[in-house]
């Protein structure tokens, strides 16, 4: 009886210091960590060339590279001159609205505008023919996510795995000067 | 030569009064941009109007309600004022929090809006930093402690204690809801740890929120003029007899408030009927932000925990959106394979079409994930977003349009 007694003390001192450990291992606070980046790059960018283009900047910590259509979302664009947007846009570019989406819309890189369009209007002839038209190509947008995560229980350890929003920051707007990239998304990691 | 030398006297002393005169007039214009907590009480007020007035979610049964004349100050942790927060009573139950800019900088005057607000423990916030700061550094010198924004929206207190020794100042944060210690680096201002909003403020960004404050400034003043009209003083708190006097009739207060003084030439409003859920864990934002959107989109709950698994969380740490979209995506989770992360610069129009055209979406802060299911749009004046917030409860508040950083937007 003794024994089954000393047993149960035993496991629930071995449960409480489990709680314990937990409890203090929890984050309570709200620090800004990145733990990798979502980038966007030019069409036919290869995964080789996205590691030569990451190699000129200071990334802070090592990292990996993973480019893959899935982890980004819209796959489509069109680049249109600056000088040639209104023409386009006259001849019917933003006549149906299920061509876009609004919650991508287009923005500027150089002289340049991309303008993302859906899976609907690429398949849509009336819009082909637009493109058609002003001699527009329908491209796909390369997705990677450049990670600092390792193999580490614990992701989020600042100068180990995950950068400061300052660092992020500097890298995003170096980035975003390079004529492949398109978008750089800081991934927060959120409590 | 006697007129060179003339000339050259007048250039030196158009130079020395310019030299002297270039650091007042920027020392003028900084002082400019500061918010006096009257100026803050006028715009609590005529806002509080115009909410009862236009009467959105969580308004219903603010008439009535008046507001504390005497703000709590609440500070960035670069020291600066950030809000005055108003506490809104009614019949001695506080029933709402309205949180105003305290500098011109930030953009529009209201930050935040509560209408159910959440208690939070300021005095033993404020007992527990300095406790912990004399514990921690038992020759040190308290130089402060303070109320503060440590990471928007989340709130506690600051305390700055300076090594006698080596002259080193460190700060030590306690969250004012939860009591729990925020940890930080030693206090310089670019080490990370906690956040301030005025260094996030970019330079060009400072005119764009100058016009967006001088707009709820307007908004303000044509309340104010009406409610003179009506013999108010709007420095005074809002009450149920103030409103009565601008309707002249309660039961038709608010359509008469509504069209003689609240509504702007354009207004629009949308809330989405999302609930409100609290996160499971302090690392949980994201699995319970998720929860909420799951319950509006397909109509289930699926647990938390299913949720953070789906999401490749590993305990303790927090999801980014990136894991947080293998959960959106897949077939067994939200089931929205379209979904999508954006950190692009957001335009009032995305949002508005976002919310009417699709639905609610993840709203995230950098340290954070909340849901997005409404606005509010007073022509230009002023506009709000309708937050559901999983931490430290769940609660919803209408918070200034251009705090978030990140957002998922639900797509099938």
């Amino acid at each position: 009886m003794s024994k089954i007694n000393g047993k149960i003390a035993v496991f629930t001192v071995f449960l409480v210091l489990v709680v314990v450990y937990g409890y203090m291992q929890a984050p309570t606070n709200r620090e800004v960590k990145i733990d990798s980046f979502l980038i966007q790059f030019e069409n036919g960018t290869t995964e080789p060339e996205v590691k030569a283009i990451l190699e000129n900047y200071n990334m802070t910590l090592n990292y990996s590279i993973d480019c893959n259509s899935d982890n980004g979302g819209y796959k489509y664009y069109i680049k249109v001159d600056k000088d040639d947007m209104p023409d386009v846009v006259k001849d019917g570019l933003k006549k149906d609205k299920n061509w876009t989406d609004s919650g991508s819309p287009s923005f500027t890189k150089g002289d340049y505008v991309i303008y993302p369009v859906t899976e609907q209007a690429i398949h849509d002839k009336n819009f082909l023919e637009i493109l058609k038209r002003h001699n527009i190509q329908v491209k796909t947008f390369v997705w990677c996510l450049v990670s600092y995560r390792d193999n580490s229980t614990r992701y989020d350890v600042l100068g180990k795995n995950c950068i400061t929003e300052k660092d992020a920051n500097r890298i995003t707007n170096e980035l975003e000067m390079n004529e492949n990239v398109l978008i750089v998304m800081p991934e927060y990691i959120c409590y | 030569m006697v007129k060179n030398k003339i000339t050259i006297g007048i250039l030196l002393l158009v130079m020395l009064v310019g030299v002297a005169l270039i650091p007042a007039v920027s020392a003028q214009e900084e002082k400019d941009y500061s918010v006096t907590a009257e100026e803050a009480l006028k715009h609590a007020n005529a806002n509080m109007i115009h909410f009862i007035a236009t009467n959105p979610q969580g308004f219903e049964n603010w008439t009535g309600a008046s507001i504390d004349s005497k703000p709590v100050e609440l500070y960035d942790i670069n020291g600066q004022k950030l809000f005055y927060q108003f506490s809104v009573y009614k019949n001695t139950n506080l029933i709402g929090r309205i949180d105003i800019g305290a500098n011109k900088t930030l953009g529009q005057s209201v930050r935040l809006v509560e209408t159910d607000p959440i208690p939070f423990k300021v005095a033993e916030a404020m007992n527990k930093s300095i406790e912990i700061a004399k514990n921690e550094s038992p020759d040190g010198k308290i130089k402060s402690t303070t109320i503060v924004v440590y990471a928007y929206p989340e709130i506690g207190a600051m305390t700055v204690v300076k090594d006698k020794t080596t002259g080193v100042e460190h700060r030590i944060f306690v969250d004012a809801y939860t009591l729990e210690k925020v940890e930080d680096k030693p206090a310089t201002e670019t080490e990370p740890g906690v956040l301030s909003m005025y260094e996030k403020i970019s330079k060009k960004e400072i005119d764009e929120n100058l016009k967006k404050w001088q707009n709820s400034d307007e908004l303000t003043k044509s309340i104010e003029q009406e409610a003179n009209n009506n013999g108010i003083n709007i420095n005074l708190p809002v009450t149920e007899e103030n409103i009565k006097k601008l309707s002249g009739n309660t039961t038709i207060a608010s359509t008469t408030v509504q069209k003689a003084i609240a509504i702007p030439a354009y207004f629009a409003e949308t809330i989405l009927t999302v609930p409100t859920y609290t996160q499971a864990t302090t690392y949980y934002c994201q699995p319970a932000s998720a929860q909420m959107l799951t319950k509006y989109y397909n109509d289930v709950r699926p647990t938390q925990n299913v949720i953070y698994a789906m999401m490749n969380g590993v305990a303790p740490n927090g999801v980014t959106d990136t894991n947080a979209l293998l959960y959106y995506k897949s077939s067994s989770g939200m089931n929205k394979p379209n979904s999508v992360k954006t950190t692009t610069v957001i335009y009032w129009d995305t949002v508005v079409n976002e919310i009417e055209d699709h639905g609610p979406f993840m709203s995230g802060t950098p340290t954070h994930a909340r849901v997005c299911c409404g606005y509010q749009d007073n022509g230009f004046l002023t506009s709000y977003l309708r937050i559901n917030d999983p931490w430290p409860v769940g609660h919803a508040y209408w918070e200034a349009f251009g705090e978030d950083t990140h957002r998922i937007y639900v797509r099938s």
